[in-house]
């Protein structure tokens, strides 16, 4: 899989769970109404957060409240189908780590996608 | 030896207390280079820096407090707050919010910023200023009032007294020696003729008796125009001491049986320069036979003046012309109930199922507080009745309910 490629929502949506940890970027499937679905390897390790303490939990507000504003949550609430690119910065570990997010979601689809890739 | 899982639970249990953390925290240098931040921190200050750089805390926050670098290199603390509840305002996805900043020093080149979002405790405190604002502009309006309430209540009841006497006065006594001369004449006519002759004798009783029946007339017309002043004044009287009432905010109300339909009247006493000047037709339509009810009087015509001007007002965003109307109903309904209902065609309202929810500050209203009808809802709620406000939809007209049950319990709660 490739951060940039341009069917990548696709690809993730296709994808297993061993599949999502065989990724040189950070993954995290959830449902619409943010609720984690999987976390892989490389975001895990990045952060410090093992998925099986994140599976299951909302991600904007009990897993990354840094992205639970309206440069991150509220596009994916506001959006029907997304797939948008910014540059943030992740506290991994409290330290302010530069990435670029992809926030990718189809019409209609139930679950959605934020991939992470440092800069 | 400590177990390496125990140690990396531990590890993952402090990291998620500080990425979750309600508060932003960030470690930083004396030039503001970042070397820790958690995670409500990035949330709140992403937003503020404009090139997504977060490296520098005090650019990122240089378009909201400039200062920090001057603050931070002309302090000379050791350690200590250098920068405390600083409220900084700023602007977030295009909506206005609030945060808090602190700034210490802990130690050498070692400080920590303290951000978090105050934008509902900022708000709150507005709306509590405002408040207080709008209570001090209704007092000085309350204390205004009253003073003029007071002056037009002393001069009225001049008036008053003086009216009273004039009718107290007992019939002209000039009147009744008139009326005895033209008898005494009229006995006296076979005496009269000879000295007067009989034309001039017969003219001056038929003048005597004709001035006499005149003036009695006048003096009836003037005894009837001083009972009508006398009844004019009296309910002027008790419309101002209804105001002064209200003013009072209801000390001094009187509890009572009385006749609704009289309160009505009085209501519309208040208001009927409001709705004339607005060319509303008022239809009255009691109902015979209206039983008496247990109220308290000054709170019921509180809410039938309340909403009188309710309606006045709503036809304020209506364009002018004909047929605009108010009908007042007053009837008993089953279930031992006296139902009044307004009944306009102004501008009515947009609300679920055609039925305004009373709570405080709802209002139809463009510029209303929502505070009348709340206080009407709960004056009839403490009589045991019940309070609606229906529409068919804007433009529509409206339809205010009071029910007020004819069996009132002997205690009923004044709020």
């Amino acid at each position: 899989m490739n951060f940039d490629h341009p069917n990548l929502l696709t690809e993730l949506e296709n994808a297993t769970t061993g599949a999502l940890d065989a990724a040189d970027f950070g993954v995290v499937r959830m449902k619409g109404d943010g609720a984690v679905l999987a976390y892989n390897v490389y975001e895990s390790r990045l952060s410090g957060l093992s998925p099986e303490s994140v599976v299951g939990k909302n991600f904007f507000t009990q897993v990354a409240p840094c992205t639970n504003n309206f440069m991150v949550a509220e596009r994916y609430q506001a959006s029907e189908a997304l797939d948008a690119m910014l540059d943030y910065v992740f506290t991994y570990k409290m330290k302010p780590t530069k990435v670029r997010l992809r926030l990718l979601k189809r019409a209609g689809a139930v679950e959605q996608y934020l991939a992470v890739v440092k800069v | 030896m400590t177990d390496p899982r125990q140690a990396a639970e531990e590890s993952e249990r402090l990291l998620r207390f500080l990425y979750l953390c309600p508060v932003g925290l960030a470690d930083v240098s004396a030039s503001g280079e970042v070397r820790m931040m958690n995670a409500l921190a990035v949330q709140l200050l992403m937003p503020l820096a404009h090139d997504g750089q977060m490296e520098n805390l005090f650019h990122v926050l240089a378009s909201v407090a400039p200062d920090l670098a001057q603050v931070v290199a002309t302090s000379t603390a050791d350690s200590g707050k250098l920068v405390q509840d600083r409220q900084l305002r700023v602007r977030v996805g295009g909506a206005e919010r609030y945060y808090s900043l602190n700034l210490l020093r802990v130690e050498g080149d070692t400080y920590m910023a303290v951000v978090s979002d105050v934008t509902q405790v900022v708000l709150n405190e507005a709306i509590t200023l405002e408040a207080l604002q709008v209570q001090a502009v209704q007092e000085g309006r309350v204390e205004v009032l009253t003073s003029v309430l007071h002056d037009i209540g002393n001069g009225i009841t001049g008036i008053g007294t003086r009216t009273a006497v004039l009718n107290a006065t007992p019939a002209w006594e000039e009147l009744e020696q008139l009326a005895k001369l033209a008898g005494f004449l009229r006995q006296r006519r076979a005496l009269l003729e000879p000295a007067l002759g009989a034309d001039k004798t017969g003219a001056l009783l038929s003048f005597a008796d004709t001035v006499t029946t005149r003036l009695k007339a006048r003096a009836e017309q003037w005894r009837d125009a001083i009972t009508f002043y006398a009844t004019a004044i009296a309910h002027v009287q008790q419309i101002i001491n209804i105001q002064r009432q209200f003013i009072r905010g209801g000390a001094g109300a009187a509890r009572g049986t009385f006749a609704v339909t009289e309160l009505l009247d009085d209501a519309v006493a208040i208001q009927r320069a409001a709705l004339e000047k607005r060319g509303v037709a008022l239809v009255l339509d009691y109902a015979s036979n209206l039983p008496r009810i247990e109220v308290d009087r000054t709170r019921l015509i509180q809410v039938f003046v309340n909403a009188l001007k309710n309606v006045a007002e709503a036809f304020d965003t209506m364009e002018n012309g004909p047929g605009r109307s108010l009908r007042i109903a007053v009837q008993t309904v089953p279930g031992d109930k006296l139902e009044i209902v307004f009944t306009d065609n102004a501008c009515g309202f947009a609300a679920p199922d055609g039925l305004l929810a009373i709570t405080r500050g709802q209002t139809t209203k463009t510029a209303g507080s929502g505070v009348g009808l709340h206080a009407s809802a709960q004056i009839i709620a403490s009589h045991h009745g019940a309070f609606t406000l229906r529409s068919p939809g804007p433009g529509l007209g409206a339809v205010c309910t009071i029910q007020l049950s004819l069996r009132q319990p002997s205690d009923p709660a004044v709020p």
